[in-house]
């Protein structure tokens, strides 16, 4: 038999589970949009808040089981897209960066230790659901278009400010919800 | 339950096994990638376009569809056109266009249950760490069953907010929709447990009782 190295209880699975659904009610939300008709949604944020949240492994199991549901057809992204859509879309490294991301930010987060310190958290949002999800985002956007790389990294530097307030926004955001709950843990 | 886009129907594409067109998309989604031909492009981008109505979806589904996808195609396209050439912003506005269009042809043509069932599938391997595919379709059953749900809670919060003069700020929202959020899955597990459910690493770790035969069942 396999020794299983992913413990999860059911409470994880759930937990996984309702915070997909979370990240899904996110791109509800209207997006706001910028100067230059950029737009910010409130999705990009569920990957910083569940890997804050729920810690690497519990946050990049949510953030796959979005994606599976994106995929299977339910027009849970933001805009009202699915998840075939976005994987065939120059976006689309972002979008299946989201497990990646929310375990970078949850690994981050255990590595900064002490997940009630906003300082801390908004770190490892920007590091995480930042640095990472751009290191998964960039070289697909490239493969996609065929852009030139300087071209893309001035495209993508158009959602950089924007995204840094999400990180700033999710790490206090967190922050405070492990502050209100300490016995949820970061495994 | 949300609506998933499946648009129900009879067309060829519609009986088409969802594996087989799964497998197709992502033979077609390279094929365009690494075409440098934009009449070739521009000639699939057609095609796909003609498919639905083909498929009894009607011409403004694709048409829609492309709108959305409008500002971040003219955003390359007109970096495209700059640094490199016009030639090179119609090839990208075709691919682009082309790929997403077929993506949601088969998002349409194919219930949201059929496509499960081939992710499901392709998720058997990480048995291998642990992770059961009852597990996984639990997991996805919940969260397919819950995004209507946290929907409502969303706007539950949003209409308190707003009661409280404060629905300028839609980030203030996010710390109670997801201390709500955290204590229904409280509930939700105990409900779950209640009725005898537990993961392979649980029962692991669960003392053994000689009352146990195993069904769990108790004598």
């Amino acid at each position: 038999m396999v020794r299983p190295v992913l413990s999860l209880s059911v409470r994880d699975l759930v937990l996984m589970g309702l915070f997909a659904g979370v990240v899904a009610a996110l791109g509800l939300l209207p997006k706001i949009t910028l100067p230059l008709g950029v737009p910010i949604t409130a999705q990009s944020m569920g990957l910083m808040l569940a890997g804050a949240i729920l810690g690497a492994r519990r946050g990049a199991g949510a953030m796959l089981l979005f994606l599976l549901i994106a995929l299977a057809g339910l027009p849970v992204l933001a805009g009202g897209r699915t998840g075939l859509g976005a994987v065939f879309s120059p976006t689309g490294g972002f979008f299946l960066g989201f497990p990646v991301a929310a375990a970078a930010v949850g690994l981050i987060g255990q590595a900064l230790g002490r997940p009630g310190s906003p300082i801390r958290a908004s770190l490892a949002c920007l590091l995480g659901g930042v640095g990472v999800l751009y290191l998964c985002g960039v070289p697909y956007w490239i493969a996609m278009t065929g852009q030139p790389v300087l071209a893309v990294l001035g495209n993508a530097a158009l959602f950089l400010p924007g995204d840094i307030l999400k990180a700033v926004l999710a790490g206090l955001v967190a922050a405070t919800v492990h502050r209100g709950l300490p016995a949820l843990g970061t495994r | 339950m949300i609506g998933s886009l499946h648009v129900p129907g009879h067309s060829l594409l519609h009986r088409l096994p969802a594996g087989v067109k799964l497998l197709g998309l992502s033979a077609l989604g390279l094929a365009l990638v690494f075409t440098p031909d934009p009449w070739i492009l521009l000639g699939a981008l057609g095609v796909v376009f003609l498919a639905y109505p083909l498929s009894g979806l009607g011409w403004r589904a694709p048409v829609r569809q492309g709108l959305g996808l409008l500002p971040l195609i003219a955003l390359i396209a007109g970096t495209q056109a700059w640094l490199v050439g016009w030639q090179d912003a119609v090839m990208v506005s075709a691919r682009l266009a082309a790929l997403l269009l077929s993506a949601t042809l088969v998002s349409l043509t194919t219930p949201l249950a059929a496509t499960l069932a081939v992710l499901e599938r392709l998720l058997a391997p990480l048995a291998w760490l642990g992770l059961a595919p009852r597990a996984v379709a639990f997991a996805l059953g919940l969260t397919i069953r819950f995004v209507p749900v946290l929907g409502g809670l969303l706007r539950e919060t949003r209409e308190a907010a707003a009661a409280r003069g404060r629905d300028r700020v839609a980030w203030a929202l996010l710390v109670p929709l997801i201390l709500r959020a955290l204590r229904l899955a409280d509930q939700v597990s105990e409900a779950v447990e209640a009725r005898g459910l537990e993961t392979h690493a649980e029962r692991a770790h669960r003392p053994q009782s000689h009352l146990d035969d195993g069904t769990g069942q108790t004598a």
